[in-house]
């Protein structure tokens, strides 16, 4: 009975652990997104310029710095994620949808939001990275919500914000300031969320 | 590092573990035959045991070579809590020998 109960209390311990890795994890793929994402909008907008300097013809240059810098964001998510040991993990009860087809799921979501916002037509364009991250948060929140009891309160903020900051641009069309200006929130709003969630990780470090 | 292992004497097993048998040190060696290595402070606060108290188990543990500690710098300077070979190969007879002798109380 002792050790029925000494194998209990280092489950839960190891549960809680592996909650704060999952946390934590989230946390910093979220900031990375807010930094990639606004980085990506820079180098396509300064194509022109930056293009002439290291003898490269500006589409060449849009396409090998998205492409870059998506696959450098890609890769540290799925890091970020793997070093969590989220999906070789025997010990959680796999009720909050962390499960191996979910994270799947979870990166086909933010993958096609982000492929389809390549398509968003000229005068748009600019709003695109913001619309795809704010429609893949949305989702998220939902999937999760639906799949488990964890939800992340973060993802709803961060995906309401980026919907309604791209609002004036989908109505009055293309304005570099607006666009920036729609950028900036992008950043800041996935910025402070990963923060949140990096923060809010910690209280599942706390003994009960 | 996971494979069951089939055992002759289970009490034996579970005598060489008695090392195991304090609630903290059993959860580390839980823990870090799950995760391989873990945040010293992370440790400390998941199991609510003061620095001191916590380096007094993983001293225990050391000594008899089933952890190892080192420090590490990351964006502070961190110490680093690793589980050796030895030490999970050891946890690992200790919890199939728990499981056996449950299987023959039963």
């Amino acid at each position: 009975m002792e050790d029925l109960k000494r194998f209990r209390a280092a489950i839960e311990t190891v549960e809680r652990y592996e909650e704060y890795l999952y946390q934590r994890a989230l946390g910093l793929a979220l900031i990375v997104n807010g930094l990639v994402g606004p980085a990506v909008f820079y180098l396509v907008l300064k194509a022109d310029t930056l293009s002439a300097h290291i003898g490269m013809t500006p589409t060449t240059f849009r396409v090998a710095s998205t492409t870059l810098l998506a696959g450098i964001g890609i890769l540290i998510n799925i890091t970020l994620f793997a070093s969590a040991r989220i999906l070789s993990s025997k010990v959680s009860k796999r009720d909050d949808g962390r499960d191996v087809p979910f994270m799947i799921l979870m990166f086909c979501i933010w993958f096609i939001a982000f492929f389809l916002a390549g398509y968003i037509p000229e005068p748009i364009s600019g709003v695109g990275w913001s619309l795809a991250g704010g429609a893949a948060s949305l989702v998220s929140y939902l999937a999760i919500s639906f799949a488990g009891h964890h939800r992340r309160p973060e993802l709803l903020v961060i995906g309401l914000i980026n919907i309604l900051a791209s609002l004036p641009v989908l109505l009055y069309g293309d304005l570099v300031e607006v666009e920036v200006a729609v950028l900036t929130v992008y950043a800041l709003s996935f910025v402070c969320g990963g923060a949140y969630s990096t923060m809010n990780a910690n209280r599942y470090l706390e003994a009960t | 590092m996971r494979e069951t292992a089939e055992l002759s004497d289970p009490l034996e097993v579970l005598e060489r573990g008695e090392i195991f048998s304090a609630q903290h040190r059993f959860t580390i060696m839980f823990l870090l035959y799950l995760h391989e290595k873990a945040g010293f402070t992370e440790l400390q606060r998941l199991l609510g045991v003061t620095p001191g108290n916590l380096d007094h188990h993983l001293r225990k543990l050391a000594e008899v070579g089933y952890v190892k500690t080192r420090h590490v710098l990351d964006w502070r300077p961190l110490k680093v809590v690793e589980i050796t070979s030895l030490g999970a190969r050891e946890f690992r007879d200790y919890a199939v020998g728990m499981r056996e002798l449950l299987n023959l109380i039963d």
